[in-house]
């Protein structure tokens, strides 16, 4: 215990608590523009880690990762785009609160849903690490095919009002996600012999575009019919604007389950933050007393979707740390910059290392606290972008789209895929269709395609490997009553017609 | 009067120019390299370990020439598309390299059906290497390659090795199961970290990844062993694993890290370049960045980099067209 207290001491140096401020701010900041995306910031981070100490430079890399995957729910709420993929599922509630004046607290909720599930995921960290990492490396190519499958039968099946228009939307994501290299061979599909095509669709611009690209198109139409007002909305600044820790803990059930499923697709290499706040806020709504506030401007599915994915990232720390497995790109550089550091996450790290993981511990709930205060502060300034005119913030926004579309990766490539992303989004808006479903479809598809081709390889093509383990048939059985009490009630409302 | 004079003071200046065709070589030697900022295009994305070694290359570059040398990320296509914007760039001025590596080089143009080959490029050298292995879990029963191969052609088809499918890594331990007769089955993955995640859950058998490293951690803790190297000789750490080589097999292979530049730079440039960037890739700096990153520093000189290239390609597109894997 005497050495516990020790270690925590020396992280508590002038040195530490810099380098977490510096690094919060920065990942919130870049998290929240949207475009550029919490591993850029990251990766950003890298060549300053190598002045650093170990214990030093995961600090710095912890602070902007978690703070990035918040900062992308503060655009998300204020100005309808999702900063980071991970904050695409906040967009719904919080852009719909923000338009009702209620954005201070939507932000409210994003800011104490994340802080709540970055507490839950480092303490499942430190508790369970092990287990929870053997437990990940059961998860299979069989296994991971129908948590996949689950999550777009969660998604389509909840996410909209129309259950054809859900399908339908889910079936153009995973079509869009075929585009470009085959997921196993690599050789090139729908590519119309353009190199660019290699890359398929990319994600990052994809969102911009049917997000934010579209709902400008959306307003300068409603501009055009005379319909829009001048100032976007009326942000008002009584106390009755905020968020009270009372209501927030009356969520205390979905804030839980949120956390929970964040940190067990976090466990789990190759699945990242926004599959796990997509079905987390599928299931919110699912079991909610107000289902019907959900996409209208719930606080509840702004804490589902948030707190999915904050839980995430405490526990993408497991794989790396005790397998040395990055489950995710983030997670990836960081094992790159333990490895240039001259450690080795593995096995061994937690006996050779002890000192270290004790000090990240530490750092991590420094980390959460940096969180709470720098977000409290970043939004009572960042709610006056919404007393900006729209005929000033919109061109303003659209800028960002194109300049952080092109940053991506420096083509012009992405900014085309961005402007007909925009164009699809803009369709998907008119005709009413839901977003969420198609992003998901379009996320998960290659992962899809993966590990279903892995499983019959696996298996030399026998579908009985779906049924093959414990975790499977969980997974079938629920799938089977999901679809199924769906379609029950589906005729039960047919019959009442 | 002074018409006449600015025409005659036009017409030195001129004349220079026109013996410059005649003793193109002399002026050549005296190229100035470099005056300016320099590229390297890294074709994977920012925080891999290509683009660590990139890093590691620019700052030590820039610290040498004075002047800025910068790292651009090109990715995708599996590092094809950042590789085939150097390949046919008809502007070499010496002032963008191509990071290479072999998968890019070598492999993936015969797999992918691409529209550039190593013609397209002039080598300037090669940087360093790693020691590829094939690995499995602790509780696997063979000790050494030799039992595992025995044991593969006592039950053929039984055993799942994973590795990227077309791949340096899938195209090698065919060519070692065409010399034994082994038939193994490939487990797809796409990159060094599924290829782990597959063996230590028990999915695949047998492990290729593209560099033992990514192991490492379980290597140390006795949960995974390495039961032959790929490389000429045997790795520092660790000093009881054979090579292919001593066990009697005609293979070694170690995946390499290059820099190139496009074939439409000029020769005499080439030249210039080439002893520049060799003090840079020679240094002292630059291997101890390496190690740390765990890559072996391994210089070979231009002209011997581009003969190696071009020989590889030539010899894995008859292994891909065999196979069945060359693009139609």
């Amino acid at each position: 215990m005497a050495s516990f207290l020790l270690i925590v001491q020396s992280t508590f140096t002038l040195k530490i608590l810099l380098l977490i401020l510096a690094g919060s701010l920065f990942g919130m900041i870049v998290g929240a523009i949207p475009g550029l995306n919490t591993t850029l910031a990251v990766a950003i981070a890298i060549p300053i880690t190598f002045y650093l100490e170990p214990v030093e430079a995961l600090a710095l890399l912890s602070a902007v990762y978690k703070n990035g995957i918040y900062g992308g729910s503060v655009s998300a709420v204020l100005l309808g785009v999702p900063g980071t993929p991970a904050a695409a599922c906040t967009v719904r509630d919080g852009y719909a609160m923000a338009k009702k004046g209620q954005a201070k607290k939507a932000l409210d909720a994003a800011l104490y849903a994340s802080v709540f599930a970055d507490v839950v995921g480092n303490t499942i960290l430190i508790l369970t690490a092990s287990w929870l990492a053997q437990f990940a490396l059961k998860f299979g190519p069989s296994e991971n095919t129908l948590l996949v499958v689950f999550a777009l039968v969660v998604v389509s099946l909840v996410g909209s009002s129309s259950l054809l228009k859900g399908l339908l939307a889910s079936i153009i994501g995973l079509s869009l996600a075929m585009l470009g290299m085959d997921p196993m061979t690599g050789s090139p599909r729908f590519t119309f012999g353009n190199i660019n095509m290699l890359s398929g669709v990319t994600l990052i611009p994809t969102l911009v575009g049917m997000f934010a690209l579209s709902e400008i198109f959306v307003e300068y139409s409603n501009f055009c019919h005379a319909k829009a007002e001048g100032k976007s909305v009326d942000v008002p600044q009584d106390k009755k604007s905020r968020l009270s820790l009372k209501e927030f803990f009356s969520y205390w059930r979905t804030l839980i389950r949120s956390s929970l499923i964040g940190v067990f697709i976090g466990a789990l290499p190759g699945s990242g933050p926004s599959t796990a706040s997509f079905i987390s806020y599928s299931m919110a709504q699912r079991s909610s007393k107000h289902p019907e506030e959900f996409g209208e401007g719930s606080v509840e599915g702004i804490c589902a979707s948030e707190a999915a994915n904050n839980g995430v990232c405490g526990a993408a720390y497991i794989p790396l740390l005790t397998l040395g497995i990055p489950g995710d790109t983030i997670t990836a550089i960081m094992y790159g910059a333990l490895v240039l550091q001259g450690i080795t996450p593995g096995p061994l790290v937690f006996t050779q290392q002890g000192d270290m993981i004790t000090g990240l511990y530490v750092t991590l709930f420094i980390c959460s606290i940096f969180m709470l205060v720098l977000g409290k502060i970043l939004c009572r300034t960042l709610t006056n972008v919404l007393n900006v005119p729209k005929g000033i913030l919109f061109p303003v926004i659209m800028i960002i789209c194109f300049a952080g579309s092109y940053s991506m990766n420096n083509t012009m490539y992405d900014v085309l895929v961005m402007i007909i992303a925009g164009v699809l989004g803009y369709i998907y808006k008119r005709i009413d269709m839901p977003i969420a479903p198609t992003l998901i479809g379009f996320i998960l598809g290659s992962q899809m395609e993966r590990s279903l081709l892995q499983s019959l390889i696996k298996s030399e093509n026998n579908l009985s490997i779906f049924v093959g383990s414990p975790i499977a048939i969980a997974f079938v059985i629920i799938i089977v009553l999901m679809v199924g009490s769906n379609f029950w009630k589906l005729m039960k409302a047919k019959k009442q017609k | 009067m002074k018409k006449v004079i600015v025409a005659l003071f036009l017409l030195v200046l001129v004349l220079p120019c026109a013996f410059a065709q005649g003793s193109k070589e002399a002026v050549s030697a005296e190229v100035e390299y470099p005056t300016g900022p320099v590229t390297l295009i890294c074709p994977w994305a920012a925080g891999g370990s290509t683009d660590i070694t990139a890093r590691a290359i620019a700052s030590v570059a820039e610290a040498r020439f004075g002047s800025p040398v910068v790292v651009v990320n090109r990715e995708g296509g599996g590092s094809t598309i950042g590789t085939q914007e150097v390949a046919l760039s008809t502007k070499g001025d010496g002032y963008t390299l191509l990071v290479g590596t072999i998968n890019a080089l070598a492999v993936l143009p015969h797999t992918m059906g691409l529209a550039y080959s190593p013609a397209n490029f002039k080598a300037i050298g090669q940087v360093c290497s790693r020691d590829m292995g094939i690995i499995c879990t602790a509780d696997k029963p063979w000790n050494t390659i030799t039992d595992f191969i025995q044991d593969a052609k006592a039950n053929p088809g039984k055993y799942l090795v994973s590795c990227p499918q077309g791949g340096l890594q899938n195209i090698l331990f065919q060519r070692l199961a065409d010399m034994t007769g082994a038939q193994f089955r490939v487990y797809p993955v796409n990159n060094d970290t599924e290829n782990l995640t597959a063996v230590l859950g028990g999915v695949s058998d047998l492990g290729v990844p593209g560099s033992y490293d990514v192991a490492a951690g379980q290597i140390a803790a006795g949960q995974v062993k390495v039961l032959a190297l790929f490389s000429d000789t045997r790795a520092a750490s660790l000093p009881n694993v054979p090579t292919l080589k001593e066990l009697g097999f005609d293979l070694s292979f170690a995946p390499w890290t290059s820099l190139l530049v496009p074939a439409s730079t000029p020769d005499s440039l080439v030249e210039k370049m080439r002893g520049v960037w060799r003090e840079v890739i020679q240094s002292p700096e630059l291997a101890a960045l390496l190690a740390k990153n765990k890559q072996k520093p391994d210089y070979l000189d231009g002209a011997e980099t581009q003969l190696t290239i071009e020989k590889q390609f030539k010899d894995f597109g008859e292994t891909i067209k065999s196979m069945g894997l060359a693009a139609k």
